[in-house]
């Protein structure tokens, strides 16, 4: 459970040498990453960079129990639904009438330990008090989270929060993108801490009529071998990364009989995924669809979306890469990846020599 | 990681090929198998009406558009040497002999390779849940998308739920 890896990411923390223990800032950091040690409250104002219109968010927390959270629409009435026990993840969508039953993400089953984890993010990122303000009412601290100079890339800011320091929630997450534009927010309106919440608050019965799917999005956490072990295709990750990414882990996904392998890297505070689907895949995009992008010698597709940019290509295999870099990061990423994969016994994708720190992989 | 057979195990047990029994009764037990397999009898029923205008046949009809767009000079070789054909004393052989070019030019373009056509949301799903796992994933931004990609699939029916909310 998550519960359990943070605790021992403070431990660690707690019991650091005198050269690498926790400074004050980076304990009010951890101190966002634990489960709230009371419960919660409140509604939620979520804006994204592109769209016309923020959404509104009801929240209700109780570590142990669970947490739910309701999407209100325009009229403020309850759009979608998500409820989670810390098993049993419900997503509840009343306009098309379905509910999507399945597992909530895990960070406790990645390869990655919270100490590596956070290592990850101080090694990339530097963090900086940066005064108060008040959010909801109550008085906060400011954290903000800069990355670190390059050879030819000066510092910028990456994110802000705003940290109510008694219980330790953030009630206010600023992202900023590349040209230090805000690209999205989620900030707090109404905050009420330990209220009574009702046990029916964080159980979820499928109104009658309502179809009930399985959410086939249960992400597992394996190493490259496994993973070639598990499907015919040559797994045939990239060469180049940016700077501070970090091979996690891969997943295999399923669809209609076709097997995607998911290649997920990190770091500390940003995704970036690869994914590579057989030969003769193809890809829908929704909308206006993409443009065309070089990639190499090859005409490949580039869409801007919720999860960042989206770029696909033939070489071969069809690969998508899903992140939030720079496009021109993105080729360079495409435009690495090998003709034919590396031996996955011999592998050594997933070592970087984080400058002291252990291998994240033996 | 848990010990499934390999996509091609359960692809050999699914065509009724030899199969280890290990593979057997790991699939009679294990949800994620049957799902892989119950995956392989859709796409069988899809391939069955391959040749009518159906979602299956739409990625074919779009290779084929793109193919045509970047050769477009096989095309009119094609075209010409059909209404040479009508001319000649052998339209009939003519005619073959240059839907046999067709088909074997068609097999060089890649088009009898495609497979399937993904929804672009489902791999900005599949990356929102993986991003979610970050210790500051703004959860309730990424969450706010989830719907979309759910329902772009990566998922099956199952019983219509009954009860009070």
């Amino acid at each position: 459970m998550f519960i359990k890896r943070v605790w021992r990411l403070a431990l660690a923390l707690s019991f650091a040498s005198p050269a690498r223990a926790a400074t004050g800032v980076e304990s009010l950091l951890l101190a966002t990453m634990l489960p709230p040690a009371q419960s919660y409250r409140g509604t939620l104002e979520v804006s994204a960079g592109g769209q016309a219109h923020s959404k509104i968010v009801e929240v209700s927390e109780d570590p142990g129990r669970g947490v739910r959270r309701e999407i209100l629409d325009r009229l403020g009435l309850p759009s979608v639904t998500i409820i989670s026990d810390g098993e049993t993840e419900w997503v509840y969508d009343r306009a098309r009438s379905i509910a999507w039953r399945g597992e909530p993400a895990d960070p406790d089953l990645k390869l990655l330990d919270p100490d590596e984890e956070m290592d990850l993010l101080l090694s990339n990122y530097e963090v900086r008090e940066a005064g108060s303000e008040r959010i909801a009412g109550l008085e906060c601290r400011v954290l903000e989270i800069w990355s670190r100079p390059g050879a030819s890339e000066a510092s910028r800011k990456i994110r802000r929060l705003c940290v109510e320091a008694e219980s330790g929630l953030v009630l206010l997450k600023v992202s900023f993108d590349a040209a230090g534009e805000r690209m999205s927010s989620v900030r707090f309106l109404r905050l009420e801490l330990a209220p009574k919440l009702s046990e029916r608050t964080f159980v979820f019965r499928p109104p009658s009529g309502v179809e009930i799917r399985e959410n086939r999005l249960r992400p597992d956490y394996m190493r490259l071998e496994e993973a070639a072990a598990a499907t015919a295709l040559r797994p045939r990750p990239p060469t180049w990364l940016p700077s501070g990414f970090l091979f996690e882990s891969v997943n295999l996904l399923a669809y209609r009989g076709t097997t995607i392998l998911h290649y997920r890297y990190s770091d500390g505070i940003d995704a970036l995924s690869v994914f590579q689907a057989p030969r003769g895949t193809r890809l829908k995009f929704p909308g206006d669809g993409p443009r065309p992008f070089a990639v190499g010698s090859v005409r490949g597709e580039l869409a801007l979306g919720s999860g960042g940019k989206t770029l696909t290509w033939s070489a071969g295999d069809r690969f998508v890469i899903v992140g939030r870099v720079p496009a021109e990061s993105l080729r360079r990423i495409a435009e690495s990846v090998p003709e034919t994969g590396p031996d996955p016994e011999e592998s050594d994708a997933g070592l970087i020599d984080l400058g002291g720190v252990e291998e994240a992989f033996p | 990681m848990s010990a499934h057979p390999s996509f091609e195990a359960l692809s050999a047990l699914f065509d009724g090929e030899e199969s280890s029994e290990e593979t057997r009764r790991h699939a009679a037990d294990c949800p994620a198998c049957l799902l892989t397999l119950k995956s392989f009898e859709e796409e069988r029923r899809a391939l069955r009406g391959a040749w009518t205008v159906s979602p299956a046949g739409e990625p074919f009809l779009a290779a084929l558009a793109d193919a045509v767009r970047e050769r477009p000079s096989v095309l009119r070789m094609l075209a010409d040497q059909m209404r040479e054909s009508l001319r000649g004393p052998a339209p009939v052989a003519a005619t073959a002999a240059a839907c046999l070019a067709l088909l074997f030019w068609a097999r060089s373009s890649g088009l009898f390779g495609i497979r399937v056509e993904i929804p672009e949301e489902l791999f900005v799903a599949a990356h929102n849940q993986y991003e979610l796992t970050l210790p500051l994933a703004p959860k309730e931004r990424i969450l706010t998308e989830m719907p979309r990609g759910l329902a772009a699939g990566f998922d099956a029916a199952a019983p219509r739920g009954s009860g009070v909310y």
